[in-house]
């Protein structure tokens, strides 16, 4: 009993990480319909910011991506930076050429996108494998015989407090409703005065700095190598679609309940089985509720 | 007018560029020209580094002392060719460098899953194919060309069970159960299962196997599942990646073996070292060489110094594999006095050297002989502890360094 609870525990830490990730996704998502291959890879980027970061200039992880003595070189800005560019550069013109609503060629952009800026950390960073030891890295405490990994508990912090910021985003600003707008229908937005572009740059940028948050959180426990962002965006994938496509809740909770099957399953029957069970209900959630258990059907 | 011009100089640039493209390598007599397939570039370029370094100081010595002298004095060339990495690139350099380079042997290709097919093209078109590669079935299907010098997964994973067993022995606690935790690819998959087959062998109960995803993010309810079943030893067969996490999250749960032993992988790697500081201290390991051989066969030690002085680093397993593998080629050509590939080959077969002082020794073992199946049945492993940041060769006794003592239990030092 207490393994369970001890696999559901550390299941529902790695879960806040995977949410955080998903979180990304659906902003992307949402606002401009659009699966970002390129999550993975922004994520990987913002690892390689953090790393050198500290390895370099002695950034503490959990606070490069939002203040550091070397001031320009924040990750959290310099990957909204990177995600806007991006999104100007790249996807945008693509997107201005695409009528449907759904653009199947800005998706397949970003998986090339992900694909080169992959090879070309090959080439810079090689495919050395890189960890960080910080004063908390392999720290744990006990709760009622439970082992608690404090790196992954803050990443659980982390990743309510990112949602609590971008809930007030949405929900109680200007821009943030703007972008709400343009993802319920662009058309209309753009009659109502919004530069629809400006906001999915936006978007792009936001969900590439929360990646600069997922990097702080992950990089003191985890590894970091060019190949980091893939067995993370697959688990985004299902999250995404498990808690419905351009849910914030949802991706928020469907990241803590992956995390707890995976824990779970892991522990009673196999790690490898986990994985099954994992795609097995995202094949269900997509046949029965298509929308995710908490995303609104859309006509 | 001007357009004829650039007509011509056209013409003549196409010319120029198809001369270039096919150097038709005219097989000069006085030379003998070895394929290396190996992954020059990509991700795992750094080894096919290695193993180019280690080559190159073998052919220039080779050369420098005269040639083959059965062959009048023929210098080696050696061709390379890149794989990348990747299997179906390594199959289409090896045949180009059997078509368009001639290649009288070869030697390949690090990785088993490319290596694998590789030498299939070899045995088509019959030229012989020195393997570094440790997968058993490369030299399990029938082929007359393909030989493999150094141990195979079998081989490895009988070494580490038997080395581990010899320590315990001399050592308590002792080791009554066992976990493995094995990546699920191919070769976790069959290593794990050889060592489960020794460990029960030696009489350790074996509670699980189990094969966890290549790569995982989090494997804390693997770690959880061993813990509950309270095993004396944990057998890791994993890769660099999965290899940090584990002995990581093995810390944060506490769970402390009276073993922590690895198949080799990513526990064997510079990086692990570096990366895992004091949470490697103690774990033991199979691999195929280590420079610390040379503390008991002196021969090795200045071959490896000569080594250091030249490229700043080390041989790794890999590239002391393929000197290996070079220097076999060098005996049966001396033998065989011709660059026949027939001839070569079966000179290959007949191989049969005893002399630890032999270049073909590089790995030593007690004979370099080749079965009917092209193995050589005499080749062992090694295990190695690390200890204090540097691996330490504790396993079998002939070869294990003479002041080199065994740490017991893992993490003995900093519990």
């Amino acid at each position: 009993m207490r393994g369970l609870a001890q696999a559901v525990t550390s299941g529902l830490l790695i879960g806040a990480v995977y949410g955080l990730i998903a979180l990304g996704l659906n902003i992307v998502f949402g606002t401009m319909r659009v699966v970002n291959f390129a999550q993975g890879t922004l994520l990987m980027a913002g690892m390689f910011m953090t790393y050198w970061l500290w390895e370099l200039g002695g950034v503490h992880p959990y606070i490069s991506p939002l203040v550091t003595d070397i001031s320009p070189l924040v990750t959290a800005p310099l990957l909204f930076g990177l995600g806007f560019a991006v999104q100007h550069l790249f996807v945008s013109p693509l997107l201005a050429r695409e009528r449907a609503r759904e653009p199947m060629s800005v998706l397949l952009l970003t998986l090339g996108l992900a694909l080169v800026l992959e090879n070309v950390a090959l080439l810079f960073f090689s495919a050395d494998f890189k960890t960080v030891t910080t004063d908390v890295s392999m720290q744990t405490f006990k709760i009622a015989g439970l082992i608690v990994s404090v790196p992954r508990l803050v990443g659980l912090g982390a990743m309510v407090a990112t949602s609590l910021v971008l809930y007030l985003f949405f929900m109680h600003t200007d821009l943030g409703r703007a972008v709400r707008a343009t993802g319920q229908d662009r058309e209309v937005a753009r009659l109502m005065g919004i530069n629809d572009f400006r906001i999915y740059g936006v978007a792009y940028g936001l969900s590439a700095a929360m990646m600069g948050i997922a990097a702080a959180v992950l990089v003191p426990f985890f590894y970091i190598h060019p190949g980091v962002g893939t067995s993370f965006l697959l688990k985004a994938f299902v999250i995404v679609v498990l808690g419905g496509l351009g849910s914030m809740p949802g991706a928020a909770l469907g990241g803590l309940l992956v995390g707890v099957i995976e824990g779970a399953v892991a522990l009673w029957v196999q790690a490898a089985v986990a994985q099954i069970v994992l795609f097995a209900v995202f094949v269900a959630i997509l046949f029965v509720r298509p929308a995710g258990l908490l995303g609104v059907e859309r006509r | 007018m001007r357009h004829g011009m650039l007509r011509i100089a056209t013409v003549l640039g196409l010319v120029g560029l198809a001369t270039m493209w096919n150097p038709a390598p005219v097989g000069a007599a006085d030379e003998v020209r070895i394929g290396v397939v190996s992954p020059m570039t990509g991700p795992t370029a750094k080894f096919g580094q290695a193993q180019k370094n280690a080559l190159t100081m073998a052919a220039d010595d080779v050369n420098a002392a005269g040639g083959i002298r059965s062959l009048g004095g023929a210098k080696i060339k050696l061709v390379f060719g890149d794989t990348r990495g990747e299997a179906d690139t390594g199959v289409t350099e090896t045949e180009r460098l059997i078509t368009r380079e001639k290649v009288h042997a070869l030697i390949g290709a690090f990785q088993s899953g490319v290596g694998f097919p590789s030498s299939a093209m070899a045995e088509r078109h019959q030229v012989p194919w020195l393997t570094f590669g440790t997968f058993d079935k490369i030299t399990e299907r029938g082929f007359k060309y393909v030989f493999r010098a150094h141990a195979n997964d079998t081989i490895k994973a009988r070494t580490l069970i038997e080395g581990l067993v010899a320590l315990g022995k001399r050592a308590s606690p002792p080791i009554g159960s066992a976990v493995i935790l094995a990546e699920n690819t191919e070769w976790g998959k069959s290593v794990s299962d050889k060592q489960r087959g020794f460990l029960e062998k030696a009489g350790v109960k074996v509670h699980f196997v189990e094969n966890y995803p290549y790569a995982a993010p989090d494997l804390t309810s693997l770690i959880v599942k061993a813990k509950g079943v309270k095993p004396d030893l944990v057998v890791a067969d994993s890769y660099l990646g999965d290899a940090l996490l584990i002995t990581r999250q093995m810390h944060e749960q506490e769970l402390r073996p009276v073993a922590y032993a690895a198949g080799g992988g990513g526990h064997v790697q510079p990086d692990f070292l570096k990366n895992m500081a004091k949470l490697s201290d103690g774990i033991l390991a199979a691999t195929m060489w280590d420079a610390a051989v040379g503390k008991a066969v002196p021969w090795i030690a200045k071959e490896n110094e000569r080594h250091v002085a030249k490229f700043g680093a080390p041989f790794t397993e890999d590239s002391a594999g393929y000197y290996q593998a070079f220097q076999i080629i060098v005996d049966a050509l001396e033998r065989a006095k011709t660059t026949s590939a027939k001839e070569l080959r079966d000179a290959i077969a007949a191989t049969s050297i005893t002399d630890v002082n032999h270049k073909a020794m590089f790995l030593p073992y007690k004979a370099l002989r080749f079965d009917d199946t092209g193995q050589n049945p005499f080749a062992t492993a090694m295990v190695v502890q690390i200890q204090g940041g540097k691996f330490r060769l504790l396993y079998p006794e002939s070869i294990a360094e003479p002041d080199a003592r065994v740490v017991w239990p893992y993490l003995a030092t900093t519990r």
